[in-house]
Parts: structure tokens; C-alpha cells; sequence
């Protein structure tokens, strides 16, 4: 969530001084309970009954702070054990200075249990239902950190302003594992990364029909999508673009993007080649990736 | 097109080529390192574009900032800088708002007797102990075991820490040379014993550089010379819990990267010879010893850190020397402009005509002083200040206001508009495999 300010009906400018941002920030981690709170609260209130579970906090650190160049401020992590898996989220707040906005992020990590899904991996149907969550999760939490936010702003600013959303970035992906669709995603990346022609159509009709999968989990809405049903290639329209993109752990994922005037969806697939967690690693291929995405989006706000 | 559009498509533009001018304002270039060569490649001066022309220039730049960042990009896949020691798990930006840092130049030719040098500018001589090595001495033609006084350097130099110490000072550097130089290893032990002591006396966080020196490692039969910094952290610092096998030497060995040639020093080099840095509670620590800041490996892998995220990010570079040479100087301030951080320079070499000083700080490419009192694009006008001790004439304690930093930081693309195209260019690169 982008966060603008607003000082009765006209736009007022929330961007503070380094040192004011120092301030907010500290107010914000003595009232750190009441995020985490805040945070747990709506995970509670928004996960479906098929993955009901009791929420932990996963890390016992307080909130960690960092200047990136605006001020970072990461939440604990709190988990669910469900049946499929866990799902586990982190909420983050940049109380941004200079020339950027505030951000309010919400990641949403899902790791399977694979002997509960079998063989078959990830369902449509489970996937749907995944995404469907993450993103009453992911509103819901945003919102309870602006409310909390704004009043802690005022607090330490003691002006008028209010801090409104004015815009949603979304970013979805999903870990593919096997050598078919992995080389199906390394191809298309390569393709799509040093081709000096516009490219808007994917071909290999394992990769379609996966874009296709994730795409159509709301994650990008329908006119941006393959319009003919018929067609094994995944067609993006004009508004709609490919995105390649490799991590700098060297995840490979292939992204569609679609943008209308207040909100942004980045859905896509990233090969995990090995299937399971180097040792070094901390986090899944589609962490990183969605990671470094979201920090791209980011800094142009 | 919204101005929201027009961001998201900003973000992506490295990614996607010419379709990206379905998704930003026309006027924007398109940032695609590649396509620019082969565009350059392509479009010989003609008639439409004879050279000289406004569009052949703007091309040749453009061809330019893409053969720098595909330049910047080789550099980062064979020499990125490697984390050589964690001593905190957890930064907390946001309690911090000052650090102190200091800065102590010796000058060694104060210690033993004054003679006349062979060479006034290097006042210091060669001695040869092995047939492949040869290792740089303090003071010429001494008679060093009459003239070297291991007590009276100790002191010299523990009196001189234990006063930035008392300043508060978190970060404190004595110059290149200035460890004690001679191998009795009794010196050693007491040397380091005392000076852990001394840090771990105080409750503040202390990194400290207590100089170089050349020394001998043996293995076996073989044997390597390297010119180390020997780097001591406190223990409120270092809070990291480490078994037994993983336990870190005090102090650390931080191994000189280029042998300064022309002055015949000939030393081994650690292999890759890439930026090493200490990840701590105020940041990440570079240490560059004298030379190693004319390095291509450190140039390039510092201008592919200017906007780094926090991550990746060196925040303080610490520059112990000994360099007659002006140049030396203007290079450690261009290291921390190109690299937008903080830039530490101790020199313990005498003041050579024109030198501008032998201890400074350079904050994203400027001197702490010189923005004292006239601080630019600056919200936060509050930017630290500086002490000098009566008694130590050359050793400088700064205390710097972190939020004007981070302020300076995000200003890179206004201070360095030419290498922030590259980085756009870069960006279209970084992303590929080398097999």
C-alpha cells in the first residue's frame, strides 16, 4: 500500500526530514505490541476455514529497523501451521523521507507440506484459494498498520494530516519445480531478455498454461489476459506486459504485469531448480524474487 | 498515461526492452545496455545522423554509458566484495543517530631517531628477509634494536586510544605501519592483551584498526609475507554466539590487497583479491590498506555499490596509509563519491608539500569540514562536529550525524547523474548466468 497524506479534502505533503523520520520510527517500535497485534488480528479474521490454524510469532526479535535510504521498519514474522502447509507473513513500514512515500508492505509466504498435496503439487484450486487469502490478509493488515501508523505520525509530527492509500502494488509468484517447466522458464527469460523485438506471447504450452494458472487467480484481471481460450500460447494484451526477471540469487521467473491508474499486479512463476532449500538459502526461489520486485516498485514511489 | 502507470513501467524498463514505451512517458530513453551497442554499432554517421551531430553525440554518450555498465557488471561477477566477519545479528538504524569515528595518524619517523632519510620523501628503508619478499621498514639506516622501543610505542599508541575511547569514538583507525613491527612474540601477546583490555573497559561499541605491518605466515615448509591490519572489536560489538570451531581471532588478520610496487614492497595477496568487510551494528566495514584504493577490482566494485540497498551497502570504508602522494588523497575522496558512503583516510606519512591532510572524513564525496558549517541539500542542518586533543595534534574524533548521511545518500542521482544512467544501463545486465 502507497501511502499519501492528506490535510482535509486537498493532498498534503507527509514526506519528513531524516530526523523526522527517526522520530516516527521510534514512536512506531515503542508501540511495536500493537502492530504485531494489529497484525495478528487480521490474520485471524481472514484466513478460510480450510486454512484455519493457530498463529505463532515465528521470530522472537523486537522490530528491526534500517534506513534504505527511507526508514525500514520489519515486524515480526507470525506463522500458521495449516494442513496444506504453513503460511506465514511480515509486515513492513517505510516511513520515507526526502522525495518518497510512506509504503505499508504485507508478505504472504506459503510452503507446502508435500505429503499432504501428493503428487499432483498445488491445485487450482488450493492456489485460488492461497491467493484469495493473502490478499484479504495482506488488506487487512496494511490497513491496521496505516490506522496505527497515522496516529503515531501525528503524534510526533502534531499536524493535521492524515495518511490515506493511494495506490496497491501486488506481487504474486509461485515456485515451479521440475525440468520441463524449468527449462520452459529459463528459455522464455532468455528469450524475452535479449530479443530486440517486442514480445507478447509465450509459446511452450507448459509455461502458457501455468501463466495462465496464476494469472487467473485474480492476480491479473481478465482483459489482460489470452483473450482465445482455444490458443495454447499465453498472450498478453497492450496493456499487459512480460516481465523476465532473474534474482540475484539467480532465480529465473517470468512475470506479467498489469497496471490500471491506482493499482499494479506483478503475477508470475519462478523456477526453483533444486526443489528443496540450499543450506545457504533462508528463503524459497519466489521470495527472493518477489522481494527484489517489490523493492524495484518501491523506489519509484 | 497516469503518473502510477508511468512508475511501474519506470521499474520495469531494464526488463523489457523497446515495449516499455507502451507503459512510460515517450520522452523516456530506453536503459538496455545491449540494444544501445548494437544500435551504435548499427547507425554509422550518415545523412540523417552525420557525426558531430546533436543525435550522433547523444548516442556516442548513451554508447558510452552502456559499455561502462557492461564493464561494471563483468567487474561484479569476478570480484564482489565477501563478508569476512559478522560481529551483530541485528542493526537498529533507528536508535542510532550519531557515530563517533577516529582518526590517529603516528608518524613513525617520530618514534625512532631522526636521521637523514635516502629519500626524504620515503623516509623509510627496504630490508630483504627472505629471497621472494621484501617487507618495508620504519626509519632509515636505524639501528633498530638500539632505536626501537617497544614499551615507548605501546604507549604511545595505547595513550592515544584510550583517549578516543574516552571521546566516545566507536570506530577508530591508527595508519598503515603502526602495528608494533618486530615478531617477539611476547611483544605481541602483550601488545593485544593490552589493548582488548582497553576496549573491553569501556560499555560503548568499539571497531578498532591498531595499524599494519608485514608479517610472516607459515604452513608447513611454505611460507607467505602479507601486510596486515590487525582489527580488534569490543565485546559489546561482537554479540554473535559462536562454537568453539568458529571462534575468531583477536586480533583479525586484514590482508593488503595491491603491494605498493614502486616502493618495492613485495608481498603475497589474498586470491580473490576483492573488498573484504565486517558486518556490524553500525554497518558494513571495508578496510583498504594504502594501495589497495588504486585497485580496478575495489574502483569497480565500489561504483557498483553507490545504491546499494541496505544489504549491500558498505558504509564506512576505513583507509589506514602510508603515501606521500596528493593524488592518494583526491583517490580516497573520489572512492567515497563514487561509492556515495564514508570514506576514512589515516595517513601516517609526514606532511608532503601540497598534501591537504593526513587524517580526513569524507562523507558521499565531500570533507566532513568543509560542510560543517555549510551543509548542501541538507533538511537535517545538524551534521556532527570534530575534535582535535590538545595533546595528539594529529588524531581527529568526529562525531557524525547519521540522518545527514542517509539524507546525502539519496541524494546520488542529483550528485552523480552520469553514473546513475549507467546503473539503468547496469540493470539490464546484472541479472545474467556466467557459465
Amino acid at each position: 500500500m502507497i501511502v499519501s497524506a492528506k490535510a482535509g479534502e486537498a493532498d498534503a505533503d507527509a514526506r519528513r526530514s531524516v530526523s523526522e523520520a527517526r522520530a516516527i520510527g521510534l514512536a512506531i517500535v515503542n508501540h511495536g505490541d500493537a502492530y504485531l497485534e494489529a497484525a495478528n488480528s487480521s490474520i485471524v479474521e481472514c484466513l478460510p476455514p480450510e486454512l484455519v490454524g493457530d498463529v505463532s510469532i515465528k521470530e522472537s526479535d523486537t522490530v528491526r529497523s534500517r534506513f534504505d535510504p527511507g526508514l525500514i521498519l520489519d515486524f515480526q514474522k507470525l506463522a500458521v501451521m495449516t494442513e496444506f502447509g504453513e503460511l506465514s507473513t511480515r509486515t513492513c513500514l517505510t516511513v520515507c523521507s526526502s522525495e518518497m512515500q510512506s509504503k505499508i508492505w504485507t508478505r504472504i509466504v506459503f510452503q507446502p507440506n508435500n505429503e499432504a498435496l501428493g503428487n499432483g503439487g498445488l491445485s487450482t484450486e488450493l492456489l485460488s484459494l492461497l491467493y484469495s487469502a493473502s490478499d484479504h490478509i495482506a488488506a487487512k493488515t496494511n490497513e491496521a498498520i496505516r490506522n496505527l501508523y497515522e496516529a503515531d505520525f501525528k503524534s510526533v509530527v502534531g499536524s493535521n494530516i492524515s495518511l490515506k492509500s493511494s495506490g496497491i502494488l501486488h506481487v504474486f509468484a509461485v515456485d515451479c519445480h521440475g525440468n520441463g517447466i524449468g527449462a520452459s522458464i529459463q528459455e522464455a527469460y532468455s528469450e524475452l531478455s535479449w530479443s530486440e523485438v517486442s514480445i507478447d506471447k509465450i509459446a511452450d504450452r507448459e509455461l502458457a498454461d501455468a501463466l495462465r494458472d496464476v494469472t487467473g487467480v485474480k492476480g491479473i484481471p481478465q482483459q489482460a489476459q489470452d483473450a482465445n481460450e482455444s490458443d495454447t500460447r499465453f498472450l498478453v494484451d497492450s496493456e499487459a506486459m512480460l516481465v523476465p526477471f532473474m534474482s540475484r540469487e539467480k532465480d529465473t521467473g517470468i512475470f506479467v504485469s498489469y497496471t490500471n491508474d491506482d493499482a499494479s499486479y506483478c503475477v508470475g512463476l519462478v523456477d526453483s531448480a533444486a526443489g528443496v532449500l540450499p543450506p545457504t538459502r533462508d528463503m524459497i526461489a519466489s521470495q527472493y524474487a518477489t522481494a527484489e520486485i517489490a523493492s524495484l516498485l518501491g523506489r519509484q514511489f | 498515461m497516469s503518473e502510477f502507470k508511468n512508475k511501474v513501467g519506470r521499474a520495469f524498463q531494464p526488463f523489457i526492452g523497446n515495449r516499455a514505451q507502451n507503459f512510460i512517458k515517450s520522452d523516456a530513453q530506453v536503459f538496455r545496455a545491449h540494444s544501445k551497442l548494437v544500435e551504435f554499432s548499427d547507425r554509422a554517421p550518415d545523412g540523417n545522423m552525420p557525426e558531430g551531430s546533436e543525435n550522433y553525440s547523444d548516442l556516442c554518450m548513451s554508447a558510452e554509458k552502456a559499455a561502462l555498465a557492461v564493464l561494471l557488471d563483468c567487474a561484479n561477477s569476478v570480484a564482489e566484495p565477501k563478508c569476512c566477519a559478522k560481529f551483530s545479528e541485528n542493526k537498529q538504524d533507528v536508535k542510532r543517530g550519531v557515530i563517533r569515528l577516529a582518526g590517529i595518524s603516528m608518524m613513525q619517523c617520530d618514534i625512532a631517531e631522526k636521521k637523514p632519510a635516502p629519500n626524504a620523501a620515503l623516509p623509510f628503508h627496504m630490508s630483504k628477509p627472505t629471497e621472494n619478499h621484501n617487507i618495508v621498514a620504519v626509519t632509515p639506516d636505524a639501528n633498530r634494536d638500539a632505536l626501537y622501543d617497544y614499551k615507548k610505542w605501546r604507549d604511545d599508541r595505547l595513550d592515544r586510544i584510550k583517549a578516543s575511547l574516552e571521546a566516545k569514538a566507536n570506530i577508530i583507525v591508527i595508519g598503515e605501519f603502526d602495528y608494533p613491527p618486530f615478531f617477539k612474540t611476547e611483544d605481541d601477546n602483550d601488545f593485544n592483551t593490552r589493548v582488548r583490555a582497553l576496549i573491553n573497559d569501556f560499555d560503548h561499541e568499539v571497531f578498532l584498526i591498531a595499524g599494519t605491518r608485514h608479517e610472516r605466515l607459515r604452513k608447513g615448509k611454505a611460507q607467505k609475507w602479507f601486510n596486515h591490519a590487525k582489527i580488534f572489536v569490543n565485546n559489546n560489538l561482537d554479540t554473535v554466539e559462536r562454537s568453539d570451531d568458529d571462534s575468531l581471532p583477536s586480533p583479525m588478520n586484514h590482508a593488503k590487497l595491491v603491494p605498493a610496487e614502486s616502493v618495492g614492497e613485495q608481498i603475497d595477496t589474498p586470491f580473490p583479491t576483492a573488498i573484504s568487510y565486517y558486518e556490524t551494528a553500525f554497518g558494513q566495514i571495508a578496510v583498504l590498506i594504502c594501495k589497495d584504493v588504486y585497485s580496478p577490482n575495489v574502483v569497480l566494485s565500489l561504483v557498483n555499490r553507490k545504491d546499494a540497498t541496505a544489504k549491500d551497502r558498505l558504509d564506512y570504508i576505513l583507509i589506514p596509509s602510508y603515501n606521500t602522494s596528493r593524488k592518494f588523497y583526491y583517490s580516497c575522496q573520489v572512492l567515497s563519491l563514487i561509492s556515495n558512503t564514508t570514506v576514512m583516510l589515516v595517513d601516517t606519512c609526514y606532511n608532503y608539500p601540497g598534501k591537504p591532510a593526513r587524517v580526513v572524513l569524507f562523507v558521499c564525496g565531500r570533507v566532513f569540514t568543509d560542510v560543517m558549517g555549510n551543509p548542501p541539500d541538507c533538511q537535517d542542518n545538524d551534521i556532527g562536529d570534530i575534535e582535535i586533543p590538545d595533546k595528539h595534534p594529529n588524531t581527529r574524533i568526529w562525531t557524525l550525524n547519521r540522518d545527514y548521511v542517509v539524507q546525502q545518500r539519496a541524494l546520488y542521482k542529483k550528485r552523480t547523474p552520469y553514473f546513475s544512467e549507467v546503473d539503468l544501463f547496469k540493470a539490464s545486465l546484472t541479472r545474467e548466468v556466467d557459465e
